[in-house]
């Protein structure tokens, strides 16, 4: 048989991003960086959100505001080679792992320099290595999948894939834990705990224990409740090399709180309740171990940055119409001879 | 001697193995002696240890963990058990691996085989003889690549996991598993004329007589592949009549050239599925005709399917829910003429 | 005696492969003997005889697919005494293990009214019916030694031996009309001579040449000549049209229908063989023509009209729907037959009368009457 040989594939390279790397070529003190990368998502959510308010944008929007801690807690250990599954809250994890505000505006807007050309939008993009997309656990499998395939490529690569409270509800996830721990799957399964699943409350939908469920798998399991940035940096440092030497999975549960509404206008939450939690808030928690100085330098540089970034996006031409065709008229194997 | 589909298949696993280690076998009860519900994979967990992956019974599970393994480099080949259990993973299927390449702006591929045991006729009751591919139709960028005893279904499935970087659902017939392979060769098939198409995944056209003188085009995939051959010879036989049986083997997108080609011929269409007609398959294949097809068309195409029905575990109740060559029979003699006055003599 | 049939071996195939057979046709064998071995995916199996006797009927060879179910062999007490082929499975294991060709039902119906040996037929596949007429024209007649009587009387026709080769019996005016027929509408088929018994015959017709009386009937035959058609009108004297038409079938000849591509005829009609329709005749649905029936210019034939065998409705003729006329019969020009009539067997309805109730066999109506 003469076929056309499948493209990427037998000498299949990936695009490659390395957060660490980048992290530590930063400049200034563990504290700065931290508060600069958390500043930049949150500015560029609340940017979004206001853009939102003007009918700028169309559909939805997941807003990570309050939850920032956890991105850079976690994806400033990962390297080239590692992967990220993330879910519909992944402009934080996104913006940590690629660092491109631009493109990620652009994507938002449904420009054709998106991240994915427009394609995707808020729930759905891709970049060197980190993927996301907007069905509730269906993510975990693929992370899974792409752990294993590392494994077997021999690279010491983890896979990281952030999950909500709300995902718990979902059985592929158990699949994939049983999968997990039975093969020896270098896979993180950060579990963001914001306390509600859109409008329901953890207690109303997690019976039990949120760690005993994969402990169950024999898989090792921790939690941390905090919003403290460096903590949360400190604390997943370990974590993730164990993953990796180890060749194991594991349950990370992070108990944070969601500071803004599930997606736009559905906050039914009880004020008192999200008042008390703005003492958690981690930005100014971070910002007080900046120097005024550096904190004000630092906020105008994210703000200059994102005005930079949102109009260029928005100076962005439409993705072509002509590219709507069949993606099955695509990857088609040659002819048979 | 050829071989039966399942040798076809199972030498196909072990050539693929052997030459290509990105390719992984991935399902339920792989391992020998036992070697999958089919015997597909026999062998494979002896040879290639490490690559073939028995999982729990997680369907919607081991496939989205395949889709992992696909955009990570490798080239998984899924084993669902009966394919009826494909519904669990249809979300894996469809909202996942199907979307990736294209959401992702082509920045990723998902070369997946997912095989699929379809079909009846074996006893096996309402939840393990399904014939499901149908609730796949429209769902963009899924290839569903339908395999019959008239193509190499080994060298076909070695298309869909080394050269196709698209999910593709490979379509098999528990039926056919035992069937022997009947090859083509110099244009012709035993008895018959054989054309088949060029492209990965063949069409295959077969005629007791010329093509020239179809008065009939017989549409029919997979498992109803030589229940349509069948059919034909019994036409000739007992009508004189003659039917050209095209069996495309790819579903989706749906190869039509040679079924225009024939229809333009013949004049006369029925399609055949073995499942339930209605958004199915030979829905898809009439309304995919091209206007000259159609303008040859003498008389209002026939559709053969299963009756909308779940399907019984009793023979009988089976035998009567699915389509049969009687009934590929009867739908050919409703659309040709009835004129005895057609003989040769006459 | 017993038949044998192939046994299922395991639960998911209906085919087996037969491996060896170890008998032969009419061989006697004793209880326990192997007959066959087959094979599934799964097993192998040794079919034994089940008691003394001799294999007659045997319906498998070696290396072939037998379907679970289908004969294997029948075993009868002696080796002579008639095996019963009654069940339908035993008429396809006889099909089977025959060395006969696989053929349509029309071209065996065919090759066993003219006594056509299918194993002379050369085809590929199934043998049709234009099968055995492609091959007629290449009859024994064709590799006689040159010199030869019968032979040398025919030397100026032209057979050629495409099979397209027909004779004309009767050099009268209808005659005329049939070979315009052939020529408007079977221009598959080369029209080579007339024969007419009359003395005073002409030499041609339309520039077809007339070549002698009945007696050459046998050497066209022999020269590979298979097609007739009747040139005889005869008005009312359709018994001789029968007679005619039986002779031709005597001599081996098929008579294709003659269809004048200006009649429209029904593709739910039906008819038999040597039947002629004129031009400007409507032959409707579901209607059933016998053999060597004349539809004559500008008749009107109804739905689910009967036409039996040698009738003639003659120019003009209207039948309502569902009619019946008997063998022989006549209906004359512009007479009319109201719904649902039977018209009995040599009848003849004379020209203008109108028929509203059956008419009994050999009754005669004058013109005009009602």
């Amino acid at each position: 048989m003469v076929a056309r040989e499948r493209t990427g594939q037998s000498d299949y390279q990936e695009e490659r991003i390395d957060p660490r790397a980048r992290f530590a070529q930063m400049e200034g003190p563990l504290s700065e960086k931290l508060y600069a990368q958390m500043r930049l998502i949150r500015r560029f959510e609340e940017q979004l959100l206001e853009r939102f308010d003007r009918g700028l944008l169309v559909g939805t929007t997941h807003a990570y505001i309050g939850q920032e801690a956890d991105a850079v807690g976690v994806i400033n250990h990962l390297r080239a080679g590692d992967v990220v599954f993330s879910n519909h809250r992944c402009h934080g994890h996104y913006l940590v792992w690629g660092d491109k505000p631009e493109a990620l505006a652009a994507e938002l807007m449904g420009r054709a320099g998106g991240l994915v050309g427009g394609r995707g939008g808020s729930q759905h993009i891709c970049d060197g290595g980190f993927y996301t997309n907007g069905i509730q656990g269906g993510i975990v499998p693929g992370a899974l999948g792409l752990s294993l395939a590392k494994r077997v490529r021999g690279e010491d690569a983890v896979a990281v894939v952030f999950i909500g409270d709300g995902t718990l509800g979902q059985g592929v996830l158990y699949e994939c834990l049983n999968m997990a721990s039975l093969w020896g799957a270098p896979l993180l399964v950060v579990l963001e705990d914001n306390g509600w699943a859109q409008s329901t409350p953890s207690h109303r939908e997690v019976a039990g224990s949120m760690l005993e469920r994969a402990r169950a798998f024999g898989m090792e399991a921790g939690a941390i409740e905090s919003t403290d940035a460096e903590a949360i940096y400190t604390h997943f440092e370990g974590i993730i090399e164990e993953v990796r030497q180890s060749v194991r999975p594991r349950l990370e549960v992070i108990h944070t709180y969601r500071l803004c509404h599930h997606s736009r206008s559905d906050d039914h939450r009880p004020a008192e309740e999200i008042e008390a939690r703005r003492a958690d808030d981690p930005l100014p928690k971070q910002r007080q171990r900046v120097s005024e100085e550096r904190a004000r330098a630092i906020e105008e540089a994210v703000e200059a940055r994102l005005f930079e970034a949102f109009e260029a996006a928005e100076a962005q031409a439409q993705p072509a119409v002509e590219q709507l065709d069949d993606p099955l008229l695509r990857g088609m194997p040659g002819p048979q001879t | 001697m050829s071989q039966t589909v399942l040798e076809s298949l199972n030498q196909a696993l072990h050539r693929m193995m052997q030459t290509d280690e990105r390719v992984h076998l991935i399902g339920e009860d792989l391992l020998d002696p036992y070697g999958g519900a089919f015997k597909v994979s026999r062998g494979l967990s002896t040879a290639f240890e490490d690559r073939v992956w028995t999982t729990p019974i997680s369907e919607a599970g081991f496939v989205g963990v395949a889709i992992g393994m696909a955009m990570g480099g490798l080239l998984p080949v899924v084993e669902i058990m009966f394919g009826d259990f494909v519904l669990l993973a249809a979300d894996q299927l469809i909202n996942h691996g199907a979307k990736y390449a294209w959401i992702y702006n082509e920045k990723v591929d998902v070369p997946l085989v997912v095989r699929l045991p379809m079909g009846g006729r074996r006893g096996y009751g309402p939840t393990h003889s399904q014939t499901l591919e149908k609730h796949f139709l429209g769902a963009p960028g899924l290839a569903i690549v339908a395999t019959n005893p008239f193509v190499d279904s080994g060298r076909l499935l070695e298309t869909a996991t080394r050269y196709d970087r698209r999910p593709v659902l490979f379509v098999e017939n528990k039926k056919m598993y035992a069937r022997r392979q009947r090859p083509i060769q110099g244009g012709r098939c035993e008895a018959m004329d054989a054309r088949v198409s060029p492209g990965p995944y063949p069409s295959v056209s077969l005629s007791f007589g010329s093509f020239e003188m179809a008065d009939v085009t017989l549409v029919a995939y997979g498992g109803m592949a030589e229940l349509a051959v069948e059919a034909a010879e019994r036409l000739l036989i007992e009508d004189e009549r003659y039917c050209e049986v095209v069996m495309p083997t790819s579903i989706q997108p749906l190869e039509m050239d040679a079924i225009a080609q024939s229809v333009a011929r013949s004049g006369h269409l029925v399609v055949a599925e073995e499942s339930p007609g209605a958004g199915g398959f030979g829905a898809e294949v009439i309304s995919a005709l091209p206007a000259a097809a159609w303008a040859a068309l003498r008389a209002q195409p026939q559709r053969v399917s299963a009756l909308n029905l779940p399907i019984a575990n009793s023979t009988a109740l089976e035998a009567a829910t699915l389509p049969d060559v009687d009934d590929l029979l009867a739908a050919m003699r409703r659309v040709l003429p009835t004129a005895a006055s057609r003989s040769a003599t006459g | 005696m017993e038949w044998l049939h192939i046994p299922m071996l395991n639960a998911n195939e209906d085919e087996v492969e037969v491996i060896e057979v170890h008998v032969d046709e009419g061989q006697e064998v004793e209880r326990g003997q192997v007959l066959c071995t087959l094979e599934s995916t799964k097993a192998t199996a040794d079919v034994e005889a089940p008691c003394d006797g001799f294999v007659r009927a045997l319906g498998v060879r070696e290396g072939q697919r037998a379907k679970v179910g289908q004969p294997l062999c029948a075993l009868t007490a002696t080796a002579d005494e008639p095996v019963h082929l009654s069940s339908p499975q035993a008429d396809a294991g006889a099909q089977a293990g025959s060395d006969l060709p696989r053929a349509t039902r029309r071209a065996a119906a065919l090759a066993s009214e003219y006594e056509v040996d299918l194993r002379t037929i050369p085809h590929e596949g199934i043998l049709t019916e234009r099968d055995i007429l492609a091959h007629l024209g290449r009859g024994p007649g064709a590799l006689r030694a040159p010199g030869d009587q019968a032979a040398r009387a025919h030397t100026d026709i032209e057979v050629g031996g495409g099979g397209d080769a027909i004779v004309i019996y009767g050099a009268g005016g209808h005659a005329r009309v049939v070979i315009d027929m052939v020529r408007e509408g079977r221009r598959d088929l080369r029209i080579i001579g007339i024969i007419d018994d009359a003395p005073d015959r002409p030499d041609e017709l339309l520039g077809v040449p007339v070549l002698g009386d009945a007696s050459m009937f046998a050497g066209l035959r022999e020269r590979g000549v298979r097609l007739a058609a009747l040139g005889v009108g005869a008005v009312t004297h359709n018994a001789l049209r029968a007679e005619l038409f039986a002779r031709l079938k005597r001599e081996g000849f098929l008579m294709p229908n003659l269809i004048h591509p200006r009649a429209a005829v029904e593709s739910s009609a039906q008819m038999g063989q040597g039947n002629q329709i004129f031009a400007g005749a409507v032959v409707s649905s579901c209607v059933r023509l016998g053999d060597n029936t004349i539809i004559n210019s500008n008749v009107v034939v109804s739905h689910d009209c009967i036409i039996e065998d040698h009738a003639h409705l003659t120019p003009g003729a209207l039948l309502a729907g569902g009619v019946q006329v008997g063998p022989r019969s006549v209906v004359g020009m512009g007479a009319t037959i109201f719904l649902g009539v039977r018209v009995g067997a040599d009848v003849v309805v004379g020209n203008g009368s109108h028929i509203l109730q059956n008419l009994e066999d050999q009754r005669v109506v004058r013109a005009g009457e009602r």
